[in-house]
């Protein structure tokens, strides 16, 4: 075997493990949105600093919500205190229509040591079966301080020297967006979003989630990840064939075929 | 320190500069491949999808062609296909002047010399490198399996009984381009089944050839199915003029226990709605694309020649007064398109323009059949190339696979397969053992 082999061996080895362990990592490990909402064209919404109201209303993904993270920004380090109502609703429709909920929570959140555009995260009782049901999530501003808290309020100080505080939204509307209000207009795009279930991890969510869909046959976990790691593992065999000159035939011909397809020299 | 002749330093500089160039296009190829099979088009200047698509083409093509043609001083011999795409463009460029919207055809125009250039510069490097035709069809595999995996998610969600009927127009999990992607991966599996040497390579390609018809039938896109029956029909003639007929029979008898086992009645049922066996349902029956097909000639009345103008059909269609078709269904909206690529290309590009472009893919499967055919240790890479045409080439009779932005992407990756077909296809196949460069 000559050196240049063993070398892109030795290189395909390499990126199969690496890929292999962040893919081992994104489904068992990494924390996961059940449903993430960013739009590709996004700007601040500068409204939620004049202390008007943003509310955004999305599809829960998973059930047992338990947290939401949204995006805000701000152009001077400042802390925030914000706001917010969590409530199930009706399959929005006028903003009338979200102020009716069917349940919920409430509650101040403190948003510390803010500085440009940050997630934070609003963590709040589970709301079991929130699967496939509508939510919609209200934000307002209460105040804003500066960060070092050595300077007064800033609610009070001149509109000119005022920081500005927003929250990220979209302008595009994009699939699953749910829809957006300030206010009580309805506004085009979504507020940049992701909400989480008390599942952690993506194969957690499945299990609870969508295992019990499937035919039984399925829904035993080993039999699951003996598929995937089936998949994957047939996978890595046919790009390394593919890459490293596995997939040869020897010449073939007609006069050459034989019945099992194996080219015969 | 050796002393080297003026020719000698010449030639080793230009053996740099060319590794250097290979270098460099090896790197765009790869980038092209990563922004090919991102779940949505990457669009960072925020402009119109069509439009970033078409950069992302330009900002990959142009590079690799200038490259080359600087250092190489040569593009490539000109083959029978060739000429015919010349006609086609030239065709389409022609529908200019008498377009019915001069402006959405110059746009149209712009989009398909992308998809050229994308075309060109795999043509060029698949002249000079065929061994990349091997990286590209591992990261198409790898690509879109890992699509199938991120949209299984959203289809177990929606239910296993149920289409997916909404989903993001922009990124790779709808119905149709998702289930064509998945058909492509289908087309390269079955070559590699049928021609790969390893019994370990066999097993493993009959493994991802379950994932992928379990994805595929879950999809519920019937074009997708079609592909896939091509695929394997195509297969079945390859196999009985090369041999492997035993090996065909395998791959069919597992596929069909697979198909028997996970079907479901509502499978059956959008099948015999695609093939006329039935008639009532909520979903296009084949009468509905019978009568799309039947719209076309009314639409080219008076521009038999000129055509519609080249990305126009669409917005010329309401324009024209025909009857309501006997074969609509009762409740069903009138076709906007034809829902077959080659019908709505004869109508934007006049009849000569279609002919053009019909001959272009008939000449592309014959390619495919010549270098699936053809002895050689690239068999199985030829193989899954031609079944891969083939695969696009069925579907296309079907739906315009290249029509809206989630198919934009599509549309690349029939140019690049068209590539290493033609670039590997020669009229007087040289009988030559093959050197170990091309196997290793």
């Amino acid at each position: 075997m000559s050196s240049n082999v063993r070398r892109y061996r030795l290189l395909f080895v390499t990126a199969a493990l690496v890929v292999g362990i962040y893919e081992i990592w994104s489904v068992f490990v990494a924390e996961t949105a059940a449903v993430s909402i960013q739009g590709y064209h996004r700007k601040a919404a500068d409204d939620f600093g004049e202390g008007v109201q943003i509310s955004q209303a999305f599809q829960m993904n998973a059930n047992s919500l338990s947290a939401i993270d949204v995006q805000f920004s701000t152009d001077q380090p400042l802390t925030l205190l914000v706001r917010y109502e969590v409530a199930e609703i009706r399959p929005p429709g006028t903003y009338e229509e979200t102020r009716q909920a069917i349940r919920g929570s409430s509650g101040y959140l403190t948003v510390k040591q803010l500085s440009g555009v940050e997630w934070r995260r609003i963590s709040f009782p589970l709301l079991e079966g929130s699967d496939k049901r509508w939510f919609a999530l209200r934000l307002a501003l209460i105040d804003a301080i500066a960060a070092d808290e050595a300077h007064p309020k800033l609610s009070g100080a001149r509109p000119d020297r005022r920081p500005r505080v927003g929250l990220m939204i979209s302008r595009d509307n994009v699939f699953g967006g749910g829809a957006l209000w300030i206010a009580d207009r309805r506004q085009l795009g979504s507020m940049s979003l992701r909400a989480f279930s008390h599942r952690r991890t993506a194969y957690e969510r499945f299990r609870a989630d969508l295992a019990p869909t499937l035919p039984p046959i399925v829904r035993n976990a080993a039999v699951e990840l003996l598929m995937a790691f089936a998949y994957a593992g047939a996978l890595v065999i046919v790009v390394y064939a593919l890459l490293m000159g596995g997939v040869t035939s020897t010449p073939t011909s007609s006069a050459g075929a034989s019945s099992d397809g194996i080219p015969r020299p | 320190m050796p002393l080297r002749s003026p020719a000698a330093v010449g030639r080793l500089r230009e053996n740099s500069s060319v590794v250097s160039a290979d270098v460099a296009s090896v790197l765009l190829l790869l980038a092209f491949l990563f922004v090919l099979l991102h779940p949505s088009i990457l669009n960072p200047f925020e402009l119109e999808p069509h439009t970033a698509w078409t950069i992302h083409c330009y900002t990959f093509g142009v590079p690799i062609l200038v490259i080359n043609a600087v250092v190489r001083r040569r593009l490539w011999r000109l083959t029978p296909f060739d000429y015919l795409l010349l006609a086609y463009v030239a065709c389409a460029v022609a529908t200019w002047p008498t377009s019915f919207n001069r402006h959405t055809t110059a746009m149209a125009i712009v989009g398909l010399v992308g998809q050229l250039v994308v075309y060109a510069a795999v043509r060029q490097l698949a002249e000079v490198r065929p061994f990349l035709a091997r990286v590209v069809i591992a990261a198409l595999l790898v690509g879109i399996a890992m699509l199938e995996w991120t949209a299984a998610g959203v289809h177990l969600r929606v239910g296993l009984s149920a289409r997916l009927v909404d989903y993001p127009p922009l990124d790779w999990n709808g119905r149709e381009g998702l289930g064509l992607a998945a058909a492509i991966q289908f087309a390269f599996l079955v070559g590699i089944w049928q021609r790969a040497r390893s019994s370990a390579v066999q097993l493993a390609s009959i493994v991802l050839i379950l994932g992928v018809v379990v994805e595929l039938l879950f999809l519920y896109s019937r074009l997708a199915w079609a592909a896939a029956a091509g695929v394997m029909a195509a297969a079945f003639i390859t196999s009985v003029r090369l041999g492997g007929l035993r090996r065909y029979a395998v791959a069919m008898i597992v596929i069909g226990t697979l198909v028997g086992i996970v079907g479901t009645p509502y499978m059956a049922h959008l099948a015999k709605m695609a093939t006329g066996l039935e008639h009532r349902g909520g979903e296009s029956s084949l009468s509905f694309r019978v009568a799309a097909w039947l719209d076309t000639p009314r639409v080219m009345r008076g521009r038999i020649l000129a055509g519609t103008g080249l990305g126009n059909y669409m917005a010329y269609r309401p324009t024209v007064d025909m009857p309501r078709s006997q074969h609509l269904p009762p409740g069903f909206p009138e076709p906007l398109h034809p829902h077959n690529a080659y019908l709505q290309q004869t109508a934007e590009t006049g009849i000569l323009g279609g002919l053009s472009y019909l001959a272009m893919w008939v000449t592309a499967i014959w390619a495919g059949w010549r270098i699936s055919t053809r002895p050689g240790a690239e068999l199985a890479i030829h193989s899954g190339l031609f079944l891969a045409v083939v695969a696009i080439a069925v579907s296309n009779l079907g739906e315009n696979m290249f029509e809206g932005t989630e198919r934009l992407r599509l549309y690349s990756i029939a140019w690049m397969v068209t590539a290493f077909v033609i670039a590997a296809w020669k009229p007087e196949p040289a009988a030559r053992q093959a050197p170990v460069e091309d196997v290793v």
